[in-house]
Protein backbone atom coordinates (compact mmCIF):
# COMPACT_ATOMS: atom_id res chain seq x y z
CA UNK A 1 0.00 0.00 0.00
CA UNK A 2 1.66 3.32 -1.23
CA UNK A 3 0.88 6.39 2.19
CA UNK A 4 1.73 9.73 0.91
CA UNK A 5 2.51 12.65 3.32
CA UNK A 6 3.46 16.10 3.56
CA UNK A 7 3.99 19.09 5.95
CA UNK A 8 3.37 22.47 5.53
CA UNK A 9 4.09 25.66 8.04
CA UNK A 10 2.80 29.06 7.98
CA UNK A 11 4.23 31.71 10.37
CA UNK A 12 3.39 35.28 11.13
CA UNK A 13 3.87 37.73 13.29
CA UNK A 14 1.93 38.08 16.57
CA UNK A 15 -0.39 40.40 14.99
CA UNK A 16 -4.44 40.02 14.88
CA UNK A 17 -4.19 41.69 11.79
CA UNK A 18 -2.36 38.30 10.27
CA UNK A 19 -5.43 36.35 11.77
CA UNK A 20 -7.09 36.54 8.11
CA UNK A 21 -3.99 35.58 6.75
CA UNK A 22 -4.04 32.14 9.14
CA UNK A 23 -7.34 31.15 7.70
CA UNK A 24 -7.15 32.07 4.03
CA UNK A 25 -3.95 29.42 4.50
CA UNK A 26 -6.05 26.77 6.42
CA UNK A 27 -8.93 27.63 3.73
CA UNK A 28 -7.08 26.95 0.87
CA UNK A 29 -4.84 24.16 1.65
CA UNK A 30 -8.88 22.04 3.18
CA UNK A 31 -9.76 23.22 -0.81
CA UNK A 32 -6.31 21.65 -2.08
CA UNK A 33 -7.48 18.27 -0.71
CA UNK A 34 -10.75 18.19 -1.95
CA UNK A 35 -12.60 19.19 1.51
CA UNK A 36 -16.30 20.33 1.17
CA UNK A 37 -17.09 23.91 2.13
CA UNK A 38 -19.09 23.12 4.90
CA UNK A 39 -15.89 21.46 6.34
CA UNK A 40 -13.50 24.60 5.04
CA UNK A 41 -16.30 26.65 6.72
CA UNK A 42 -15.55 25.00 10.20
CA UNK A 43 -11.77 24.94 9.36
CA UNK A 44 -11.63 29.00 8.82
CA UNK A 45 -14.13 29.24 12.43
CA UNK A 46 -11.41 26.85 14.30
CA UNK A 47 -8.15 27.98 13.06
CA UNK A 48 -9.52 32.06 13.87
CA UNK A 49 -10.19 30.60 17.04
CA UNK A 50 -6.82 28.68 17.82
CA UNK A 51 -4.93 32.18 16.42
CA UNK A 52 -6.61 34.42 19.07
CA UNK A 53 -6.20 31.79 21.83
CA UNK A 54 -2.77 31.68 20.63
CA UNK A 55 -2.35 36.00 20.96
CA UNK A 56 -4.32 35.81 24.04
CA UNK A 57 -1.05 33.81 25.45
CA UNK A 58 2.40 34.52 26.03
CA UNK A 59 4.07 33.10 22.65
CA UNK A 60 7.91 32.04 22.74
CA UNK A 61 8.96 33.49 19.61
CA UNK A 62 6.53 36.42 18.85
CA UNK A 63 5.11 34.82 16.13
CA UNK A 64 1.89 32.64 15.53
CA UNK A 65 3.13 29.32 14.26
CA UNK A 66 0.61 26.66 11.77
CA UNK A 67 1.17 23.48 10.84
CA UNK A 68 -0.43 20.76 8.94
CA UNK A 69 0.22 17.75 8.07
CA UNK A 70 -1.46 16.25 5.55
CA UNK A 71 -1.71 11.95 5.30
CA UNK A 72 -3.33 10.10 3.02
CA UNK A 73 -6.43 12.59 2.50
CA UNK A 74 -6.47 13.50 6.44
CA UNK A 75 -4.97 17.14 7.26
CA UNK A 76 -3.89 17.44 11.38
CA UNK A 77 -3.94 20.95 12.16
CA UNK A 78 -1.60 22.55 15.42
CA UNK A 79 -1.60 25.77 15.83
CA UNK A 80 0.90 26.59 18.51
CA UNK A 81 -0.65 28.32 21.66
CA UNK A 82 2.28 29.45 23.34
CA UNK A 83 1.95 30.17 27.83
CA UNK A 84 -2.04 30.40 28.11
CA UNK A 85 -0.83 31.99 31.83
CA UNK A 86 1.22 34.54 30.52
CA UNK A 87 -0.10 38.13 29.77
CA UNK A 88 -0.55 39.09 26.26
CA UNK A 89 1.77 40.46 24.25
CA UNK A 90 -0.51 41.88 21.77
CA UNK A 91 -1.68 45.69 21.68
CA UNK A 92 -4.86 44.92 21.02
CA UNK A 93 -7.32 45.81 23.52
CA UNK A 94 -8.82 42.68 25.29
CA UNK A 95 -12.07 43.99 26.62
CA UNK A 96 -13.84 41.90 29.30
CA UNK A 97 -16.44 40.45 27.19
CA UNK A 98 -13.35 39.49 24.57
CA UNK A 99 -11.66 38.09 27.36
CA UNK A 100 -15.35 35.92 27.85
CA UNK A 101 -15.13 35.15 24.28
CA UNK A 102 -11.61 33.91 24.73
CA UNK A 103 -13.33 30.90 26.81
CA UNK A 104 -15.60 30.02 24.11
CA UNK A 105 -13.34 29.48 21.89
CA UNK A 106 -12.04 25.71 23.17
CA UNK A 107 -15.86 25.10 23.57
CA UNK A 108 -16.78 26.39 19.36
CA UNK A 109 -13.46 24.08 18.28
CA UNK A 110 -14.21 21.18 20.37
CA UNK A 111 -17.72 21.60 18.62
CA UNK A 112 -16.42 21.12 15.36
CA UNK A 113 -14.06 19.02 15.29
CA UNK A 114 -14.19 16.75 18.40
CA UNK A 115 -10.36 15.34 18.64
CA UNK A 116 -9.62 18.60 19.03
CA UNK A 117 -7.18 18.87 22.28
CA UNK A 118 -4.56 20.68 23.93
CA UNK A 119 -1.30 18.61 23.30
CA UNK A 120 2.49 19.35 23.05
CA UNK A 121 4.23 19.05 19.75
CA UNK A 122 7.54 17.32 18.71
CA UNK A 123 9.34 20.69 20.02
CA UNK A 124 7.82 20.45 24.07
CA UNK A 125 5.44 23.57 22.69
CA UNK A 126 1.71 23.56 23.85
CA UNK A 127 -0.64 23.49 20.74
CA UNK A 128 -4.07 23.01 19.70
CA UNK A 129 -4.51 20.47 17.83
CA UNK A 130 -7.43 18.81 15.29
CA UNK A 131 -8.01 17.00 12.11
CA UNK A 132 -10.12 16.58 9.19
CA UNK A 133 -11.91 14.42 8.27
CA UNK B 1 -10.82 50.97 11.99
CA UNK B 2 -9.36 47.69 10.65
CA UNK B 3 -9.78 47.75 6.97
CA UNK B 4 -11.86 44.45 7.19
CA UNK B 5 -14.49 45.62 8.62
CA UNK B 6 -17.19 48.21 7.25
CA UNK B 7 -20.04 50.09 9.52
CA UNK B 8 -22.79 52.11 8.58
CA UNK B 9 -25.27 54.07 11.19
CA UNK B 10 -28.63 54.57 10.38
CA UNK B 11 -31.36 55.58 12.65
CA UNK B 12 -35.12 54.32 12.18
CA UNK B 13 -37.29 56.04 13.52
CA UNK B 14 -36.06 54.75 17.37
CA UNK B 15 -34.13 52.21 16.55
CA UNK B 16 -30.40 53.21 15.33
CA UNK B 17 -29.31 50.33 12.65
CA UNK B 18 -25.29 49.11 12.86
CA UNK B 19 -24.66 47.88 9.44
CA UNK B 20 -21.73 45.74 9.56
CA UNK B 21 -19.97 44.63 6.10
CA UNK B 22 -16.61 42.51 6.70
CA UNK B 23 -15.15 40.26 9.06
CA UNK B 24 -15.43 40.30 12.50
CA UNK B 25 -12.68 39.16 14.26
CA UNK B 26 -9.64 40.07 16.64
CA UNK B 27 -8.50 42.33 14.53
CA UNK B 28 -11.45 43.97 13.29
CA UNK B 29 -14.19 43.43 16.21
CA UNK B 30 -12.88 46.71 18.77
CA UNK B 31 -13.98 49.04 16.02
CA UNK B 32 -17.37 47.29 16.34
CA UNK B 33 -17.21 47.29 20.19
CA UNK B 34 -16.05 51.59 19.96
CA UNK B 35 -19.12 52.69 17.66
CA UNK B 36 -21.60 50.69 19.86
CA UNK B 37 -20.27 51.57 23.22
CA UNK B 38 -20.21 55.58 21.76
CA UNK B 39 -24.37 55.30 20.35
CA UNK B 40 -25.40 53.70 24.43
CA UNK B 41 -23.09 56.61 25.54
CA UNK B 42 -25.05 59.47 23.09
CA UNK B 43 -28.19 57.72 24.63
CA UNK B 44 -29.05 55.59 21.58
CA UNK B 45 -30.22 52.49 23.85
CA UNK B 46 -32.26 50.40 21.37
CA UNK B 47 -29.99 49.20 18.43
CA UNK B 48 -29.91 46.55 15.93
CA UNK B 49 -26.91 45.27 14.45
CA UNK B 50 -27.26 44.13 10.86
CA UNK B 51 -25.03 41.53 10.23
CA UNK B 52 -26.68 40.57 6.72
CA UNK B 53 -22.85 42.05 5.62
CA UNK B 54 -20.90 39.96 7.72
CA UNK B 55 -19.39 37.23 6.06
CA UNK B 56 -17.51 35.23 9.14
CA UNK B 57 -17.27 36.29 12.76
CA UNK B 58 -15.62 33.87 15.64
CA UNK B 59 -16.14 34.57 19.17
CA UNK B 60 -14.70 37.76 19.34
CA UNK B 61 -17.04 39.04 17.99
CA UNK B 62 -19.62 37.24 19.45
CA UNK B 63 -18.15 39.00 22.61
CA UNK B 64 -18.73 42.58 21.48
CA UNK B 65 -21.76 41.70 20.94
CA UNK B 66 -22.83 40.28 24.31
CA UNK B 67 -20.98 43.58 25.84
CA UNK B 68 -23.36 45.73 23.43
CA UNK B 69 -26.08 43.78 24.48
CA UNK B 70 -25.67 43.91 28.26
CA UNK B 71 -24.60 47.79 27.89
CA UNK B 72 -27.94 48.48 26.22
CA UNK B 73 -30.11 46.60 28.42
CA UNK B 74 -27.87 48.42 31.17
CA UNK B 75 -29.44 51.97 29.76
CA UNK B 76 -33.20 50.37 29.53
CA UNK B 77 -32.77 49.40 26.17
CA UNK B 78 -32.02 46.70 23.48
CA UNK B 79 -29.19 45.04 21.21
CA UNK B 80 -31.10 42.81 18.02
CA UNK B 81 -29.32 40.99 15.46
CA UNK B 82 -30.72 41.51 11.89
CA UNK B 83 -30.11 38.80 9.18
CA UNK B 84 -26.99 36.54 9.89
CA UNK B 85 -25.83 34.79 7.41
CA UNK B 86 -25.12 30.70 7.79
CA UNK B 87 -21.79 30.91 9.07
CA UNK B 88 -22.81 33.30 12.13
CA UNK B 89 -25.97 31.46 12.48
CA UNK B 90 -23.99 28.20 13.05
CA UNK B 91 -21.92 30.19 15.58
CA UNK B 92 -24.82 31.13 17.65
CA UNK B 93 -26.18 28.32 17.70
CA UNK B 94 -22.90 26.23 19.15
CA UNK B 95 -23.01 28.92 21.75
CA UNK B 96 -26.34 28.76 22.33
CA UNK B 97 -26.25 32.56 21.80
CA UNK B 98 -29.23 32.04 19.73
CA UNK B 99 -31.00 32.28 22.62
CA UNK B 100 -30.34 35.17 24.33
CA UNK B 101 -30.06 37.92 21.17
CA UNK B 102 -33.85 38.54 19.51
CA UNK B 103 -32.75 37.69 16.15
CA UNK B 104 -34.94 39.50 12.63
CA UNK B 105 -34.80 38.40 9.11
CA UNK B 106 -34.41 41.97 8.28
CA UNK B 107 -34.42 45.74 9.61
CA UNK B 108 -38.47 46.11 8.92
CA UNK B 109 -38.73 43.23 11.37
CA UNK B 110 -36.74 44.53 14.03
CA UNK B 111 -37.60 48.29 13.67
CA UNK B 112 -41.35 47.40 14.57
CA UNK B 113 -40.59 44.66 16.67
Amino acid sequence: MTTTSERFTLQLPSDPAFISTARMFACSLARHFEMDEETVEDLTLAISEACTRALAAESTNGSMLLNVAAHDGRLVFEVQQGDLRAPAVTDTPTPSHEAMAAGLSLELITALFQDAEVAVDEQGQPVLRFSIP
Amino acid sequence: MAENLVLDITDHGDLTVVSVQGEVDLYSAPGLKERVADLVSSGRHRIAVDLSGVEFMDSTGLGVLIGGLKRCKEAGGSLALVGPREPVVKVLAITGLDKVFAIHESVEQASSS
